[in-house]
């Protein structure tokens, strides 16, 4: 495989890891808004 | 200045990784950023020209080694069956090519395959690679084209020792203040460093099969990573046997602590003082081309090519980090709810 096809096929992969990132990220924070979470809180009483 | 260079990009990925901090969702632009900055560490790992001078093979010659290599000139003359060389920083020190059929002009900067005839003291011209490159990597004798995998073996270890610190810190604030939200990171973090180191080896072992020629050599540094895997792998089975949450916090954080501790010692102490195939071990003459503080060891494309792929990196670990954080609370909320 020569430079230019590794270089291709690397970046096909990372933009496919970006969309899933992103999909994840927007899917977590639909379940956030869901279950009216804003951020992650302290939990001291534990 | 080389260090310069590299710690502007750990630096600018940790400041872009903190300050969403990680309780908060990151914006898509964010996301995209990340992305768009490994794209370009990506671009400038494969896509520049490795090509030696030609006094690199004269020098070779030297040793009755014959190699057909890239070599990076410039054209000086241009006759009918023969073309005047030099390199392209010493411009007047020059070296006839016989070539036929040229397509080069005066003045053009040449990457071609030649190798050098010591009866003749003549270069052989094979084939023309490339005429005015923008992007030309100096060749590194015994690394060649394997530099390449530099930006991603070099960041994705370090980013594991980064991510093993920060799973300490977050375990002792955990302990003194009680909080599960330290141990979601601390946890997390552990993680995405089992993860990063899993990487590191896998890039490593693909570099040693080209380099020493097999995956796996035993070699120190390969023996003192796969230490650390299984120090690691220890701290994942102890938190999936404890069974109650507050106990598997407290344990937890008291084992990432006490395996922390043991991170330096094999990433940076025990492949330096053994004798090893790894660049930086005991009977090795160089640091290696990051840790040496000659200026050569690396170009300044490399310097910033490697400083990009670090802050890519850099930024992937906090994105990771950020996403598995919010996840496991989640997934604690809904359980909470649930019970």
């Amino acid at each position: 495989m020569d430079n230019f096809t590794t270089f291709y096929v690397s970046i096909t992969i990372l933009a496919g890891i970006a969309l899933l990132l992103l999909y994840i990220n927007h899917k977590l924070s639909g379940l956030y808004k869901l279950l009216k979470i804003n951020s992650v809180k302290d939990d001291e009483d534990e | 200045m080389k260090f310069l260079i590299i710690i502007i990009g750990l630096l600018a990925g940790t400041i872009f990784g903190i300050l969403p901090g990680f309780r908060k969702q990151w914006k898509s632009w964010q996301i995209v950023v990340v992305f768009l900055v490994l794209g370009l560490s990506f671009y400038l790992t494969f896509i520049p020209h490795i090509a030696a001078t030609h006094q690199y093979l004269i020098y070779l010659s030297d040793f009755n080694i014959k190699k057909e290599l890239k070599i990076h000139f410039l054209v000086q003359e241009i006759h009918s069956d023969t073309i005047i060389i030099s390199s392209t920083e010493n411009k007047t020190k020059t070296f006839p090519i016989t070539i036929k059929n040229s397509q080069l002009t005066k003045g053009d900067e040449v990457i071609a395959l030649l190798s050098y005839n010591k009866k003749d003291k003549s270069f052989v011209f094979k084939q023309l690679i490339d005429k005015n490159p923008s992007l030309v990597l100096p060749y590194i004798p015994a690394l060649g084209e394997n530099i390449r995998i530099l930006n991603l073996h070099v960041p994705c270890a370090w980013i594991a020792v980064l991510a093993y610190l920060i799973s300490m810190i977050y375990s002792i604030k955990f302990l003194k203040r009680q909080n599960s939200f330290f141990d979601n990171v601390a946890s997390s973090s552990a993680l995405i460093g089992f993860f990063f180191t899993i990487l590191a080896t896998i890039t490593g072992m693909i570099w040693a099969k080209d380099n020493w020629g097999e995956y796996w050599n035993w070699d120190p540094r390969e023996t003192s990573i796969f230490v650390l895997l299984l120090i690691y792998m220890a701290y994942f089975a102890l938190r999936s046997a404890l069974g109650n949450n507050k106990l598997k916090a407290r344990f937890s954080a008291v084992y990432s602590i006490l395996a922390f501790i043991t991170v330096p010692f094999f990433i940076f102490v025990l492949p330096r003082i053994t004798i090893g195939l790894h660049p930086g071990s005991a009977d090795d003459t160089s640091l290696g081309p990051i840790i040496s503080s000659e200026a050569t060891s690396l170009s300044y494309l490399k310097q910033i090519s490697f400083s990009i792929s670090f802050m890519g990196w850099t930024m992937m670990y906090y994105l990771l980090l950020n996403i598995l954080v919010r996840f496991n609370y989640l997934k604690k909320e809904i359980f909470h709810s649930n019970h």
